[in-house]
């Protein structure tokens, strides 16, 4: 300890004499010219020399005299400026801020530290305050889609796969999530808290050099938000507000069979005796369609009856009474600046969105204050705190969704707007009959429905983020941070004793006494669900941050720290019984225990509790240190490395943590002697290695049990959650990425390449076991996967005169593929029809499959298929027991290239910008008819029309013949047939931004600093697709979602 | 400033003071446990899901006896209709019933096997102190039960019917005894199955008590019950008479089937019969349209319902006639369309009276038997009061009346097994689109093969053989 100390008062020393020797030096300082703030890390040099040096962090420098006599300074974000360098004395130099919002690029925040991009070795991806706000959404994560290389947001039958991706999916069964990352802290908080318009900037962690400073949760890349701090100097208002409009979706893009087909087909299987079980027997009270109740009361005047009903199609009633147009209003307000010695923000947010099905909205207040207080010249606090309140409601209505048994030719309204009912539970004699009037009304009104029910969630958040930076000497400095987080959660769904839900209950369980009397063991009145959940989180870091130069050669950066996190969910819900709305009273006692007899249905059950208590924790402790070492500004080595441990359960104690590392190069080659005659003001080489992980809750070593109820017997029970697995090991994810970033010297052309190699090992999956253990699998380590892809970004300034054109270009391509799997093939192939994850080796995580399809038999129209390589028609053996080999393997469900690109035009005061995006390589399976559906006899898909009905049809139709006798296994060999697989390529222009902007220097007597005007729409649909059968693939088989328009403005004062 | 820095040194020193090990143990979810203590232990036997089956679940005892039974038939169009050719093969007794798929006869039993060798083991862990108390006793006495019953379940399918004298040459089921997944897996013999499973029980009714109000916790009674069930199953009548007196002498109510509402979906929904006759409940795989026992497709045996004389009520309790061709089971002591497969009074009382004509207690036999049917026959009606004393017709009456009174309990595939071995000659036929499968008495088909999933990883361990195409 002495030595170090005698050590360090000898470095004091030394560095207080040279600076007292400093005479052959020029001293200076830079500041910015907009607010005098000191300049840090700017380039200084003297003109045609190599001498160079940068301003430390006050924005002084010092650079030894030569004979050259005028010093260029180069910092991000400014102009270069080049000045006398001759004069005595402290040369002050003002930097004006560069307008272009390229440059804004140039710093990059890992929520740990801020780098200058030009010295980072790692792949970062940033999104500009700018961009983000050229597109109109509630949720910023919205705003990110098409402007970074990397970020896949999958579309249509792709998202269900996974709804956004960074550099694809490395892991099989933990999250694939990327982590978001809000002001310096993983936020597990709902991301729609976040007011979109409080966001300064967004920075993608993409590789593991960029990433593993987040170690065991980077494994799926980084989110990083920074929110906007307080501006220097006078005080700005800053108002937006704008609203948004779209139509109601396009139901008539989901597939349906006419009228007069299903009616037709109706009166054909009722001549066959289909509906002979639901007429009498077990299924005597099963819902019928109007034609087949018209069919067995046979009124006089049936069949013009039947063909009335002919002319309607649900989807007229359900798009006009259970769909409304989209209304979004966001106004936001912010005021910032600074006094002496504290800067300050504050603004204030309020969206209010109507949804598309009617009875749906979402009311987002966001409060917001964040302010610095520098205390001296080496102790700074900052505090802010951030509130935000989301109301969403709706209705009992789910609009299109097939669960309503919604024949094709159901009405909800008559002529005269008059609700009607519609019979999906219960034949209509049935319920005119049953409880001979003593029962409650049976009958369902979708349109009454709506307002009956009320489901509600309403989110409060409160974000409290504190922090102390204190500067040392020699370079040091030390922060402190801490962040509070306060979710609460209160969702509640009414029923009203009025809905179809609880009337439905109330009699389901009514109990015949004498007299042909009912007991009623459901209370009277409403249903009153509540689920309340908190989340409570507290994070804290300290971190020693250490950077200095020497010698205008080498540059040291390095920190170091300690985070620690504590995140627990309470979680209650409860159901009551009885409930008075106007009241407030509930259900004093239920019978929960007593099981009674059904009235309509078979089977005894008990009145359902619905109640229970959770809480979840976790917990997290972490060391991390990061240090890069700059020579020269030519060559930059990086490193870092961290721990992390968590609560994991039921694992040893060495199993609860893991160390992860990176490291990487950077090599500035415009800074190089021998290249300084090629024309870029960029060239840089970079290259990282490194290793993060990912953690899975659901992987144990020992056996572990769940605590629940039993089933059947009252008493708390135990469940036994896995087998003991004594080799369980952390995921890890092995990334390789190298890159060359490029700008040329006149600006016209800019961008970066490159690619990347992301290894996945000891990934957590489902491995089978000899089900005698008990167990068929259990969760172990047993996959390893490898992925690989390019990222590419140009950006091209095209035009420059009095139309000035940019262009940002993005291209991705993203591969992965399971190269060790434990798991034997499946001897069936449907495991692998489903789309769900069923990993093989050499191929993605998410196949299209499909069976090899034969035509159609000219004679009978049947589909046909081959089994062991011939022609066959034993669908039962070509559906289940085709080997996986035999299949046709269409390719991936996620799209394998992807990517944008946006132009921007602006002429004097108008700048249109829009964006158009592509994603190749994708397949997704188009729907058909089956006619195991077809046969309830409530419709079905609409290619039922275009099936085969009589030879020669074979040429014009790959629909097979229709079937009265179910044949499940000929519906599931042709829904799965190759024929039915379509690649889903499509190229669209996602959206168009026309702007007008003001400012004071354009027009003196505006009284605003700038006003902008902005029209904005989106989704206008595809320029191209890969597919000839007119379907987009972004709404395949489901309501089509139409253009949004948006108008609105933004003031600054 | 200095007061900043004084407040900011304690922020380190709190959270440095947090005790490292203390906060990495939190548990994650408060409901999950590593299980330690007896409370642990009881929760996990009771979970009746994995260990009894229930309603809505995937049952425990194999239905692949039931399924192999004589007591119904499929249509032609119930049988096409069954999209895997595992069930189709299982119902006409292929020989080749194998698929790569899992086999949830097997795969069940030994799950509830795991849980119960889980207890067990984690008994061992307990202090001494510990393991002298009731509770101790009762855990670990149920562990045994379950885990024996399970055994028991196993052996009716995957291993060949108990024969004395050739009981250690023929391989038995695997025997798992510990929870761990390194140990190594491999047949037993027959005799070291069936000795196992008897000595398991032994223990098991010197720990449990009388005490049978939930009937999916076994009891002192319930293992006797199944003591007798295994001694019939081994044939040895003389102590499956023992332990059913035994058993009865503790609980040998009856419900009256009387009471119950032949127009009922469901005869025994809401009856007293898990109250009065039930000793331990358990539940068949199934319901599902997959697996041919299904009620909703299984027609009743025509021979089989025509054994039933017009007065029986169990003709009309057991099932529902033309739904909608043939007859429909729908006597589930559950009162529901899963079966049941527990053990029960009427059960024992048939044991009893079976295991006494054969050790010339004619007279125990037929009191038995007169007992059953008061409960069973039309009040007011005569009952044919049994009264020969000749031993082999108090026999022939009494197996009748078995084979009426135990039917879709899972309980037929033994008898037939046991029955042919001494000569009885029961042939069971099927007939699917006009050809006729048999299958013969005592042929090796009666016991099922080995999972391929399991044999996959055990490649050494014994396949039981099989017979036909």
């Amino acid at each position: 300890m002495k030595k170090h100390l005698i050590f360090f008062i000898c470095l004091l020393v030394f560095s207080f004499c040279k600076a007292t020797a400093q005479q052959d030096h020029v001293r200076g300082k830079v500041t910015s010219m907009e607010n005098s703030n000191p300049v840090s890390h700017a380039t200084v040099q003297w003109k045609g020399t190599k001498i160079i040096t940068s301003t430390a962090d006050d924005g002084s420098f010092s650079i030894s005299r030569t004979a050259a006599d005028s010093i260029v300074i180069t910092a991000v974000g400014y102009q270069t400026q080049t000045v006398y360098g001759k004069s005595a004395g402290l040369i002050q130099i003002k930097m004006s801020p560069m307008i272009n919002e390229l440059k804004e690029l140039e710093v990059v925040n890992t929520g740990y530290q801020k780098i200058p991009l030009e010295r980072a070795t790692g792949s970062f991806g940033f999104v500009s305050k700018e961009v983000l706000n050229r597109t109109v959404s509630t949720n910023i994560l919205d705003r990110l889609e098409n402007v970074t290389p990397g970020l896949l947001f999958n579309r249509g039958d792709a998202q269900s796969t996974d709804a956004f991706l960074i550099r694809g999916r490395s892991t099989i069964s933990a999250d694939a999530k990327p982590l978001i990352v809000l002001d310096d802290f993983p936020y597990e908080g709902d991301i729609g808290n976040i007011n979109p318009n409080d966001i300064e900037n967004v920075t993608i962690l993409k590789d593991a050099a960029a990433a593993s400073i987040w170690g065991a949760r980077a494994g799926n890349g980084v989110i990083v938000i920074t929110t906007k701090r307080g501006r220097t100097g006078m005080p700005e208002i800053n108002i937006s507000s704008n609203v948004s409009f779209q139509g109601r979706p396009d139901l008539f893009n989901v597939s349906q069979m006419s009228a007069s087909d299903a009616i037709d087909l109706e009166r054909k299987l009722y001549g066959l005796g289909k509906f002979a079980g639901a007429l009498k027997g077990l299924y005597y009270n099963q819902p019928l369609t109007p034609v087949v109740e018209l069919l067995v009361a046979k009124p006089a005047d049936m069949d013009q009856q039947i063909e009335e009903l002919k002319q309607y199609d649900v989807r007229d009633d359900v798009s006009k009474y259970l769909y409304q147009t989209t209304v979004n209003q966001q106004h936001s307000i912010n005021i910032s600046g600074s006094q002496e010695k504290i800067s300050y923000y504050f603004s204030g947010g309020y969206d209010q969105n109507t949804g598309n099905l009617s009875g749906q909205d979402n009311k987002r207040v966001t409060l917001r204050s964040a302010s610095t207080f520098k205390v001296n010249s080496i102790l700074q606090l900052s505090a802010a705190i951030t509130y935000s309140r989301d109301r969403d409601s709706k209705g009992s209505n789910s609009g299109y969704s097939s669960g309503r048994g919604y024949y094709p030719y159901a009405r909800l309204a008559d002529d005269n707007g008059n609700s009607l009912p519609l019979y999906f539970d219960y034949r209509k004699p049935y319920i005119d009959t049953a409880g001979h009037g003593l029962l409650k009304d049976w009958t369902y009104r979708p349109l009454d429905e709506i307002g009956r029910e009320e489901h509600k969630v309403i989110t409060g958040n409160l974000v409290v983020n504190t922090g102390a930076s204190l500067k040392l000497p020699f370079g040091f400095s030390f922060d402190l941070k801490y962040q509070y987080m306060n979710q609460l959660t209160d969702q509640s769904d009414l029923f009203r004793a009025e809905s179809y839900y609880v009337r439905d209950l109330s009699n389901r369980f009514a109990q015949p006494k004498a007299g042909k009397q009912f007991d009623f063991p459901i209370p009277e009145g409403g249903m009153f669900d509540a689920v309340n959940s908190e989340l409570i989180s507290h994070q804290g870091r300290a971190q020693l941050s250490f950077a200095k130069n020497w010698s205008s050669r080498h540059s040291v950066n390095a920190i170091g720290g300690y985070e620690i996190r504590n995140q627990v969910t309470d979680r209650r819900s409860s159901r009551f019984y009885g409930y008075q709305p106007d009241l407030g009273t509930v259900a004093a006692t239920v019978n929960y225990t007593t099981k009674y007899k059904l009235y309509s249905t078979e089977g005894t059950v008990n009145i359902e509790p619905r109640q229970d208590i959770g809480k979840l924790t976790d917990n997290f402790l972490s060391w991390f240190g990061n240090v890069a070492y700059t020579y020269n500004n030519k060559y930059t080595l990086s490193g870092s490395i961290r721990k992390d441990e968590a609560n994991l359960f039921g694992v040893k104690a060495n199993q609860k943590g893991t160390p992860l590392w990176s490291a990487g190069a950077a090599w500035l080659l415009h800074n190089e002697v021998f290249l300084e005659n090629l024309p870029f003001s960029l060239l840089k080489l970079r290259v990282t290695y490194g290793i993060n992980g990912n953690v899975s809750r659901l992987a144990s070593a020992y056996t572990i049990a769940r605590y629940g109820g039993s089933a059947t017997t009252n008493l708390v029970s135990a469940t036994l959650m896995s087998p003991p697995n004594e080799n369980l090991r952390w995921e890890r994810v092995k990334s390789f990425n190298t890159g060359i970033d490029f700008a040329l010297k006149n600006e016209v052309i800019s961008g970066s390449v490159e690619y990347y190699v992301k290894n996945g090992t000891d990934l957590l999956a489902q491995a089978p076991t000899d089900p005698t253990y008990g167990f068929s699998n259990f969760y172990g380590n047993v996959a390893d996967m490898k992925g690989n892809g390019w990222d590419i970004q140009l950006n091209s300034r095209n035009l420059n005169g009095a139309l000035k054109w940019n262009s940002n270009l993005i291209f991705s391509s993203a591969k992965q593929r399971v190269t060790t799997y434990l798991m034997p093939v499946s001897k069936s192939p449907v495991p692998y029809l489903g789309g769900g994850i069923s990993p093989i080796v050499g191929k993605p995580l998410y196949n299209v499959f499909s069976y090899r399809w034969g035509g159609l038999d000219p004679l009978n129209g049947d589909p046909l298929g081959f089994f062991e390589g011939k022609q066959s028609k034993d669908y039962n053996k070509i559906y289940n027991t085709s080997p996986l080999d035999s299949l046709i393997h269409n390719g991936p469900v996620q799209p394998v290239v992807f990517g944008a690109l946006r132009n921007t035009l602006s002429y004097r005061n108008f700048t249109l910008s829009f964006n158009i995006s592509y994603k190749f390589g994708g397949y997704f399976r188009t729907t058909s008819v089956t006619y195991l559906g077809v046969n309830y006899g409530k419709g079905g898909h609409g290619d039922y029309a275009l099936r085969w009905q009589q030879p020669g049809d074979e040429n014009r139709t790959h629909v097979p013949s229709y079937v009265a006798v179910n044949n499940d296994n000929r519906d599931m060999f042709y829904r799965n047939s190759d024929v039915l697989v379509q690649k889903s390529d499509v190229i669209r222009l996602e959206d168009l931004n026309l702007s007008y902007a003001l400012n004071k220097n354009m027009t003196r007597k505006l009284p605003f600093k700038s006003v902008s005007l902005f029209v904005y729409a989106s989704n206008f649909g595809m320029l191209w697709k890969a597919n000839h059968i007119e379907i987009d693939p972004y709404y395949n088989n489901v309501p089509a979602e139409r253009m949004k328009f948006a108008i609105g403005t933004n003031l600054t004062f | 400033m200095n007061k900043i820095l004084i407040v900011l040194a304690a922020l380190v020193m709190a959270t440095a003071a947090c005790k490292k090990s203390d906060f990495l143990d939190e548990k994650p979810d408060i409901k999950l446990v590593v299980p330690k203590t007896l409370k642990d232990f009881q929760a996990i036997l009771d979970n009746d899901r994995e260990i009894n089956g229930i309603p809505g679940g995937q049952g425990l005892v194999p239905h692949l006896g039931e399924t192999g039974a004589d007591n119904y038939f499929l249509l032609d169009a119930t049988f096409n209709a069954i999209s895997n050719p595992l069930y189709r093969n299982y119902y006409l007794w292929a020989k080749d019933v194998n698929t790569s798929n899992p086999v949830p006869d097997w795969n069940r039993p030994y799950l509830s096997i795991f849980y119960t060798n889980v207890v067990l083991d984690g008994l061992k862990t307990l202090t001494a102190g510990e393991q002298d108390t009731e509770a101790f006793r009762k855990v670990k006495g149920s562990a045994l039960f379950y885990r024996a019953h399970a055994f028991y379940q196993l052996a009716q399918v995957f291993a060949p019917p108990y024969n004395e004298s050739t009981a250690s040459a023929m391989w038995g089921i695997p025997l798992r005894s510990t929870a761990d997944v390194g140990e190594k897996l491999s047949r037993a013999t027959l005799l070291e199955t069936y000795t196992r499973i008897l000595a398991d029980l032994q223990t098991a009714k010197g720990l449990l008590t009388i005490d049978n109000i939930i009937k999916e916790r076994p009891s002192k009674q319930a293992a006797f019950g199944l003591l007798s069930r295994t001694c019939l199953a081994m044939m040895q009548y003389e102590k499956a008479y023992l332990y059913a007196d035994s058993c009865l002498q503790l609980k040998s109510s009856l419900s009256d089937y009387n009471n119950l509402n032949p127009d009922a979906f469901y005869s025994f929904a809401g009856s007293d019969v898990k109250a009065q006759e039930v000793i331990f409940s358990s539940i068949m795989i199934g319901p599902d349209l997959q697996i041919p026992v299904n009620i909703f497709q299984a027609k009743a045996d025509p021979d089989l319902y025509a054994s039933y004389a017009d007065d029986d009520l169990r003709k009309v309790i057991f099932f529902a006639p033309g739904f909608p061709s043939g007859n429909r089971f729908k006597g589930s002591y559950l009162g529901m369309d899963n079966l049941f497969a527990g053990i029960t009074t009427d059960e024992v009382l048939l044991i009893r009276a079976e295991a006494a004509a054969r050790t010339n207690r004619v007279q125990i036999a037929k009191d038995d038997i007169n007992r059953l049917l008061v409960k069973r026959w039309k009040k007011g009606k005569v009952y044919p009061v049994f009264s020969s004393l000749d031993a082999e017709e108090t026999l022939n009456f009494v197996l009748k009346e078995r084979r009426k009174e135990l039917v879709f309990r899972g309980l037929r595939w033994t008898d037939i097994r046991r029955l042919n071995l001494e000569g009885r000659n029961i042939s069971i036929r099927r007939t699917i689109s006009g050809t006729t499968y048999e299958l013969k008495p005592n042929d090796m088909n009666y016991t099922y093969p080995i999972p391929l999933q399991v044999t996959g990883f055990n490649p050494d361990m014994p396949q039981n053989p099989r017979a036909g195409q």
